[in-house]
């Protein structure tokens, strides 16, 4: 397994030096580097929406939550994602049309535009870096843990986290967006093959689908229903997940970006449709890893299980490819964020372009770092704070989702209500106010009340009117 | 054309709330099974199936609309 991992390592690190130096060389301006000359076509465009989508959260997470939960978590994750790639072309459609008539250089910049607000920007970008950096650190330190477990003498698990950092850095800041789309288009296509097998391997371990349930139906029944073995999937549970998943087209801007670098409308919806099929292939595969899982590694640690069932009981070369994919599935998703991140800067920044850029790659270098230390700090629950970040992030969708469909200057009280529901749920986060008020979820109060504000907010200022 | 981007539309909104509703995750139940598959991820499987009709749909319909509002991007 070692011998194939360095071999396939070191095919996908000279992919990488090759995708950067191409990417260099077509980086002539400073939006060549943050936004890909938006010059993205449909097959690169969902490869990279993809790999920005399934990261470790995709190799680790996904499969461990079916083990754990059971197949409620494909009304968690799959059906949620569903409506979501729904709302890449409907909110894309919108999104493209606003970047075009202001100048788009980040989510943050054009709020602050559309919104003629400097807080907006502030808020924007504030509500990015508070979530989106945990949810890149625990990348990081799940990809790390899972080298010092296969590895064990060989580096400890803050080296890891360096590596993964340093090489995403070196990449990222030598090609940008370009390069990382590049090496997303190579991590889609890994991820794709990899999971398909292993997959493929799992039912055929039990001889079909039929025995795998049954075995599973055997081991704890409650795996095969919601709310699964430890309650997690409620109603409640469920909906505030599909909300938060459904709303990241809007609220996370390693994905709007990619939505406005697109070339033409045309290959965006050839985009959504791709990503929607090439989305069920991989949740096919991780539910079926998964529920082997629950059959043969019940109880185990999610380590344990993810070693085992991605690579010791799976033929040596494929267990070395699936090493590399979950490092490039790592990193490519990392680098989005941090780039994307990066991005939400630069729109903020005013200068020419020179300064500009400089001050960018040094903001991309302080993420990084951030991430690095958090990566080795942070706790073990993958799913649920990729979750919490997903949340986190969609409180700003009254500011963005309005910001991009009005005709004119959205009110302030968007940002307001959209910066308290953001503090509240950072309180909440922390423990220092409760998740349940009066037997509802405090994320679901907090998006009925989001909802009621911007509606009364739009109607009352005829936002979506043209003067 | 704008009656199909209607109906995609429509199509998201009520499968998005069946989903929610016993049909789909009906307590503690997996039966009746489908090619081995407990309910609940069958129906699921459905859903999933549903979302991206409605997507091709819908991106057949928008794209027609549009075109008709705005001309081509």
């Amino acid at each position: 397994m070692t011998k194939w991992f360095w071999f396939f390592g070191v095919i996908f690190i000279l992919l990488l030096i090759l995708a950067s130096s191409r990417a260099i060389k077509k980086n002539r301006s400073i939006d060549d580097y943050m936004l890909a000359g938006s010059n993205i076509g449909a097959i690169l465009g969902v490869l990279t929406y993809a790999a920005a989508l399934f990261s470790a959260f995709i190799f680790i997470g996904v499969p461990d939550f079916f083990r754990v939960h059971g197949v409620g978590a494909w009304i968690f994750l799959p059906v949620s994602d569903g409506i979501m790639f729904f709302m890449i072309f409907w909110f894309g459609y919108n999104l493209r049309k606003k970047a075009r008539a202001t100048g788009y250089k980040g989510m943050a910049g054009m709020m602050r535009d559309v919104f003629g607000n400097k807080w907006a920007g502030y808020l924007v970008f504030t509500g990015a870096f508070l979530f989106l950096i945990p949810y890149v650190a625990i990348q990081i330190r799940g990809m790390s843990m899972f080298f010092t477990a296969i590895f064990p003498e060989m580096l400890p698990l803050w080296s890891w986290a360096l590596i993964i950092v340093a090489i995403m850095l070196a990449y990222s800041e030598l090609g940008g967006l370009k390069a990382i789309v590049f090496s997303d288009a190579v991590q889609g296509v890994l991820l794709l093959i990899v999971l398909s097998i292993i997959g493929y391997n799992c039912v055929i371990h039990f001889g079909n689908v039929k025995e795998l349930f049954n075995q599973v139906q055997q081991v704890d029944e409650r795996l095969l229903s919601t709310p699964g073995p430890e309650g997690l999937f409620t109603t409640q549970f469920l909906v505030a997940s599909f909300l938060a998943i459904m709303l990241l087209p809007i609220s996370q801007p390693q994905f709007s970006s990619r939505i406005v670098v697109m070339k033409s409308m045309k290959e965006t919806y050839k985009m959504a449709g791709g990503v929607s099929i090439v989305a069920f292939i991989v949740f096919v595969a991780t539910a079926f890893i998964g529920m082997y899982g629950a059959v043969r590694y019940s109880g185990s640690p999610t380590v344990e299980f993810v070693q085992n069932a991605l690579l010791f009981d799976q033929p040596d070369f494929l267990a070395g490819l699936a090493i590399v994919g979950l490092f490039a599935a790592v990193l490519s998703t990392s680098n989005a964020q941090i780039f994307a991140l990066g991005s939400e800067f630069r729109s903020l920044l005013k200068g020419d372009d020179k300064s500009v850029l400089i001050r960018t790659k040094i903001a991309l270098f302080i993420f990084a770092l951030i991430v690095m230390v958090f990566s080795v700090i942070i706790s073990d629950e993958l799913v649920l704070l990729a979750r919490v970040s997903f949340t986190g992030t969609s409180m700003l969708t009254p500011v963005i989702l309005i910001g991009v469909i009005s005709k004119k200057a959205p009110g302030k009280e968007l940002l307001i209500i959209s910066g308290i529901a953001l503090i509240v749920f950072l309180l909440s986060v922390f423990q220092l106010i409760p998740e349940n008020i009066m037997g509802i979820r405090l994320d679901i109060g907090l998006y009925a009340i989001l909802f009621v504000i911007t509606i009364l907010s739009i109607v009352a200022r005829g936002t979506l009117k043209k003067d | 054309m704008k009656k199909l981007w209607s109906f995609a539309r429509l199509g998201v909104i009520i499968l998005s709330i069946l989903i929610f509703t016993p049909l789909v995750i009906p307590k503690n139940e997996f039966m009746p099974e489908l090619m081995g598959m407990p309910y609940t991820l069958w129906v699921g499987i459905l859903a999933y199936f549903g979302y991206v009709a409605f997507i091709m749909i819908g991106i057949y319909a928008h794209s027609k609309v549009k075109k008709e509002e705005d001309g081509n991007d």
